[in-house]
C-alpha cells in the first residue's frame, strides 16, 4: 500500500479584486469581486515507502501548495489525501508525530540557548524516550557534523552552523515522511552538497519517504530517480528522470573544440548555438541528423574534438515547461 | 525654504498614510484621561475639591491634558536609540547637510499635527456633548503666553527625549531605562492628578524636575489658573531647562559621533 | 495528563536557562517590573489623598483593589503576555506554520511558550501592600477569604487571557493591526477602579468593560467580606464562557488560515 496517495487534489485560492483609491475601497465594501485562482488542479500520484521522489516546476507551479496541503496545514478544496493512512488536515497528533516538513530559513531555536536545549524542548514536545533520543542525536550530529557546536549558543553560530542545526531540530522525532521544500535555497555549493549527501543517508538509513521540491535540477538530478514535474497546478511527468530525456528529447548536443575560431554564422545554419566560446562550441541539433551533422563538421572545419551528447535535462525541462508537453 | 517646505509636505503625506495606525494610538492615549474622569464623577459627588477644583475644571483638566499630550509630546526615543543608532540607519543621516536634531524635528512634526487634530476634535466633541463640564476661560494674554510656554514645552520634552535616546550610543540595553522614565514622567507631569494635589515633598520635587514643564504648565497656564507674575517665572524656568538640555544634547552628540564613527557601528 | 506536565517542565526549564544567558534584556526585566509595580502604588495614593470614598469603595480598600491589581498582572505578565505579544509577530513572518506542525494544541503551545520570571517581583509589591493595608485597616480574613481571593483571581486571570486571546487571534485576518494588543493593554488598567463606576453609564460602550472590571474587584471583594453571590455567578460565567468562545474563534481562525495562506 502507498505511504503517500494523493486523489485528485485540487486547491483554489479566493483572489479579492479591489480597485485603487477610496472610491474603489468604498465599492469593495459592498460588492466584493473575487477569482478564484488554482494553486492546484486536479494531481493524483502514489509514493511508495523508502522512495526519494523529486517534484520540479517554476515558481508557482504549485509545489508549496501541494506540499502544504500533505502536511495538513492547508485544507483542500478538493480530493483526497492519505498518507500513513491518516488524513493529513485532521492533525492528529500521531500524525504529526511521523511527518516532517522542512521550509526554507524558519527559525525555531531559541536564540540565547544551544541547540541541544531547543531539541530537548521538541524531544518532550514529540514524546521521544530517553534512549531513543541519545542515540538519535549522536546519529544525526555526527551526519550534519554538528557534534562539536551542540551546546555553542545559537546566536555565535555560524549561518551554515545554524541551518544544520535547525534541520537537526526538525528530525529529531526520525519523521517517516519528509518533506523538504527548496532546502538548498541560499546555500553556497558546499553546504548544497552536504545537504544532498545527509537526505540521501537519511533516506537510505531510516528507509524514509522523502518528497523534495526545488528549482535545482542539480537536487533532483543526485538525489532523485522519480520526478513528478508540475507546473501551474497540473502534473506534466511522473515517472524515472532517466526516461525524461529518451522521452523528451528530439534533439542532440553536439559539443566541439575547434582548432582555430569559427564564424557564428557558419554553424548557425547547422542548428542553435547553445554555446559559442571562441573555439569551444555547443550546438544543438534534431535527434536524426546528428550523424550527418557531426561529419559535416569534421570536413569542413578543423576539429580537434566532438562528442555527441543528450542534451541536459534543464533544457529538456525547460522545454517542458514552457511547451507544455504532457 | 522651497525646499525645507517640500521635505516637510513629504513627511506629511507619510505620516497621513498611516492615519488609522495614528488614530489607535490616540485612543490608547485617551483611555487614561477618560478612566480618571469618570472616576473624579464618582469620588467628587460633584462638590468642590479643595484648592480651587471641582468635578468640571478637573475634567477639562484632564482634557486640556490629552489635548497638550497629543501635541508636545514626542516619541523619538526608541526610534533613536534602537533603529538609527543600535542598527545604524544613522548613517542615512551623516551625510545629509542638516544637523541631525533639526531632521528629526522635521520628521516629527507631522506626527504631533496628526495627533494634534485627533485631540482638537476630541475637544470639541466634549465641548458639544458635555458644554457644562468643560470650562475655559480665554484671553489673548492667556492665549499668547500658552502658546509660548506650549512651544518651550515641546523643545524640552523634544530634546530630553533626543539625550535619552542618545544614550545609546553607550549602553547595550535601555529599555529598563525608558520604562523608568515613562513611569517619572506620569506622575510628575501630572497625569494621575494635577501636582497641586501632591503631598507637600512630592510637591515641591515636581517643581524642580523638569516633566512639569513638559506638559503640565502649559496646561494650567491655558486654564487661567496661575498670575501673570507666576507664569513669567514658569517661562522663565522653561528657558532654563531648555538652555541646559541643548547644552547635554550636543556634548552628548558629538561624544557620541566620535564613538560610534570609530567603531564602525 | 502526564505528557502536557512534562512539555511544561521542559517550557520552565528552558524558559530559565534563557533568563540567565541574556542578562541585559533580565535586568532590564526587573527595573521596568519594579518601576510599574510601584507606579501603580504611588497612582492610587495620589488618586486618593483628598477623597474619603469613591462608588462605595472607601479608601482602604481602593488600595487593595491597586494593589490586588499589581499581583494579578504579575501573573498575568509573568505567564501569558509575551506570548500574546508574540503571536502577532509570529503570524506576521510566517512562523505560524512551525507551530502547526507540532503534535501538540496550538493554543497552548503559542500561550505557555515563553515565560516572563522578572515580573515575579510584582507579586511580591501586591502581596506586601495588600498585607500591609489590611493589617492597617485591623482585618483579618479567613481561610475561606483567602481561599475565595486566590480562586476568583484564578478565574478573573482566565477571563483576562480569554478576551486578550481572542484579540489577538483578530490578528490573523488584519496583522497590521498589532497596536490593538497595546491597546489591550491600557483597557486591563480599567480594572483598577471599582466597577460601579461603569455601571452607572448606560452607554453599551461602557458596559462592554463589565468582564473585564469583574477581573479584580470580585476576588477583592471576596477577601474583604463583601461580596454577593451574584457577583462570583457573574465572573464564573463570564471566565467559562470566554475562554470557550476563545477556543471556538481560535479553531475558526485556523481555517481560514490553512484555506486562505499560500
Amino acid at each position: 500500500m502507498a505511504i503517500i496517495d494523493v486523489k485528485n487534489l485540487s486547491k483554489y485560492f479566493r483572489v479579492y479584486k479591489k480597485e485603487p483609491g477610496v472610491l474603489g475601497s468604498l465599492k469593495s465594501l459592498f460588492n466584493r469581486k473575487y477569482e478564484n485562482s488554482k494553486a492546484v488542479d486536479n494531481i493524483s500520484f502514489k509514493i511508495e515507502e523508502g522512495e526519494l521522489v523529486g517534484f520540479i516546476g517554476p515558481n508557482g507551479a504549485g509545489k508549496t501548495t501541494t506540499l502544504k496541503c500533505l502536511s495538513g496545514l492547508i485544507y483542500p478544496s478538493q480530493g483526497k489525501i492519505s498518507i500513513l493512512g491518516y488524513t493529513p488536515f485532521d492533525r492528529k497528533s500521531d500524525f504529526l508525530k511521523q511527518i516532517g516538513l522542512v521550509m526554507g530559513q524558519k527559525n525555531q531555536l531559541w536564540w540565547d540557548l544551544p541547540p541541544i536545549e531547543s531539541y530537548l524542548l521538541n524531544k518532550e514536545i514529540y514524546s521521544i524516550p530517553d534512549r531513543q533520543f541519545k542515540e538519535t542525536i549522536e546519529e544525526l550530529a555526527e551526519l550534519m557534523e554538528i557534534k562539536n557546536i551542540l551546546q555553542v549558543q545559537v546566536r555565535k553560530l555560524s549561518l551554515g552552523q545554524r541551518m544544520k542545526c535547525e534541520l537537526v531540530a526538525q528530525l529529531i522525532h526520525l519523521p517517516k515522511v519528509l518533506f523538504l521544500d527548496e532546502p538548498t535555497i541560499g546555500l553556497d555549493v558546499v553546504m548544497q552538497q552536504k545537504l544532498r549527501c545527509f537526505v540521501r543517508e537519511y533516506n537510505r538509513r531510516y528507509k524514509a519517504t522523502i518528497l523534495l521540491t526545488s528549482h535545482y535540477m542539480d537536487d533532483v538530478k543526485e538525489l532523485c530517480r522519480r520526478v513528478i514535474i508540475i507546473n501551474q497546478g497540473g502534473i506534466l511527468y511522473d515517472g524515472l528522470l532517466e526516461n525524461i530525456t529518451k522521452k523528451y528529447s528530439t534533439h542532440k548536443l553536439l559539443s566541439v573544440i575547434f582548432e582555430s575560431p569559427v564564424k557564428k554564422d557558419e554553424l548557425q545554419s547547422l542548428g542553435e548555438i547553445k554555446l559559442y566560446e571562441s573555439t569551444k562550441v555547443n550546438l544543438l541539433v534534431p535527434r536524426k541528423d546528428s550523424n550527418h551533422i557531426a561529419s559535416h563538421l569534421m570536413e569542413k572545419f578543423d576539429v580537434a574534438d566532438l562528442n555527441i551528447e543528450e542534451p541536459e535535462v534543464e533544457e529538456i525541462v525547460r522545454k517542458i515547461f514552457t511547451a507544455k508537453i504532457v | 525654504m522651497k525646499r525645507f517646505l517640500k521635505i516637510v509636505i513629504l513627511h506629511f503625506e507619510h505620516v497621513f498614510e498611516n492615519r488609522a495606525r495614528s488614530l489607535i494610538w490616540f485612543i490608547i492615549s485617551l483611555t487614561n484621561p477618560l478612566s480618571l474622569i469618570l472616576f473624579w464623577k464618582g469620588a467628587s459627588n460633584g462638590g468642590n475639591l479643595g484648592l480651587g477644583w471641582t468635578f468640571s475644571s478637573l475634567t477639562t483638566y484632564y482634557l486640556l491634558l490629552a489635548l497638550a499630550n497629543a501635541f508636545l509630546t514626542s516619541h523619538i526615543e526608541e526610534e533613536v536609540s534602537f533603529y538609527d543608532i543600535k542598527q545604524g540607519d544613522l548613517v542615512r543621516y551623516l551625510i545629509r547637510p542638516f544637523s541631525y536634531y533639526w531632521i528629526k524635528f522635521i520628521e516629527e512634526i507631522p506626527y504631533r499635527l496628526l495627533q494634534g487634530t485627533y485631540g482638537l476634535i476630541l475637544l470639541l466633541i466634549f465641548i458639544i456633548l458635555f458644554s457644562h463640564l468643560v470650562r475655559i476661560n480665554l484671553t489673548v494674554l492667556i492665549i499668547a503666553l500658552g502658546l509660548m510656554s506650549a512651544i518651550l514645552a515641546f523643545f524640552i520634552s523634544f530634546t530630553f527625549k533626543m539625550i535619552i535616546g542618545l544614550l545609546a550610543f553607550w549602553f547595550k540595553d535601555i529599555r529598563g531605562l525608558y520604562n523608568l522614565v515613562d513611569i517619572v514622567t506620569i506622575v510628575f507631569a501630572g497625569y494621575v492628578v494635577p501636582l497641586e494635589f501632591f503631598p507637600s515633598t512630592l510637591k515641591n520635587v515636581s517643581y524642580l524636575l523638569p516633566f512639569a514643564y513638559m506638559i503640565y504648565y502649559p496646561v494650567i497656564i491655558i486654564q487661567g489658573k496661575l498670575l501673570l507674575w507666576e507664569i513669567l517665572r514658569i517661562v522663565g524656568i522653561q528657558f532654563l531647562y531648555l538652555s541646559l538640555f541643548l547644552v547635554i544634547q550636543r556634548l552628548l552628540w558629538k561624544k557620541g559621533i566620535k564613538e560610534f564613527t570609530a567603531i564602525g557601528q | 495528563m502526564k505528557y502536557y506536565f512534562n512539555v511544561y517542565k521542559r517550557l520552565l526549564k528552558i524558559n530559565f536557562s534563557e533568563l540567565i544567558a541574556y542578562r541585559a534584556g533580565f535586568i532590564n526585566s526587573i527595573i521596568s517590573s519594579l518601576g510599574w509595580g510601584f507606579f501603580q502604588m504611588v497612582w492610587v495614593y495620589l488618586l486618593t489623598a483628598k477623597i474619603k470614598s469613591a462608588y462605595g469603595w472607601n479608601r482602604d480598600e481602593l488600595v487593595i483593589l491597586a494593589a490586588s491589581y499589581i499581583l494579578f498582572m504579575g501573573i498575568f505578565h509573568m505567564f501569558f503576555s509575551r506570548n500574546l505579544d508574540n503571536l502577532s509577530r509570529i503570524i506576521n513572518y510566517g512562523q505560524l506554520d512551525g507551530y502547526l506542525l507540532k503534535p501538540i494544541d496550538s493554543q497552548l503551545l503559542l500561550t505557555c511558550w515563553q515565560i516572563n520570571y522578572s515580573q515575579i517581583i510584582r507579586l511580591f509589591i501586591g502581596s506586601y501592600f495588600i498585607t500591609s493595608t489590611l493589617i492597617q485597616m485591623r482585618y483579618y480574613p479567613s481561610v475561606t477569604n483567602v481561599i475565595g481571593f486566590a480562586t476568583l483571581l484564578i478565574f478573573g486571570i482566565i477571563l483576562m487571557y480569554a478576551i486578550w486571546f481572542v484579540v489577538a487571534t483578530l490578528l490573523i485576518w488584519n496583522p497590521q493591526l498589532s497596536n490593538l494588543i497595546d491597546f489591550l493593554y491600557n483597557i486591563t488598567g480599567m480594572s483598577r477602579y471599582p466597577p460601579s463606576m461603569v455601571k452607572e453609564f448606560k452607554s453599551i460602550v461602557l458596559l462592554f468593560f463589565i468582564p473585564l472590571m469583574l477581573t479584580v474587584a470580585v476576588p477583592v471583594k471576596a477577601m474583604i467580606n463583601k461580596v454577593l453571590l451574584g457577583d462570583i455567578v457573574q465572573l464564573l460565567i463570564f471566565s467559562i464562557f470566554l475562554l470557550y468562545i476563545s477556543r471556538q474563534f481560535w479553531h475558526f481562525a485556523l481555517r481560514y488560515y490553512a484555506s486562505a495562506s499560500s
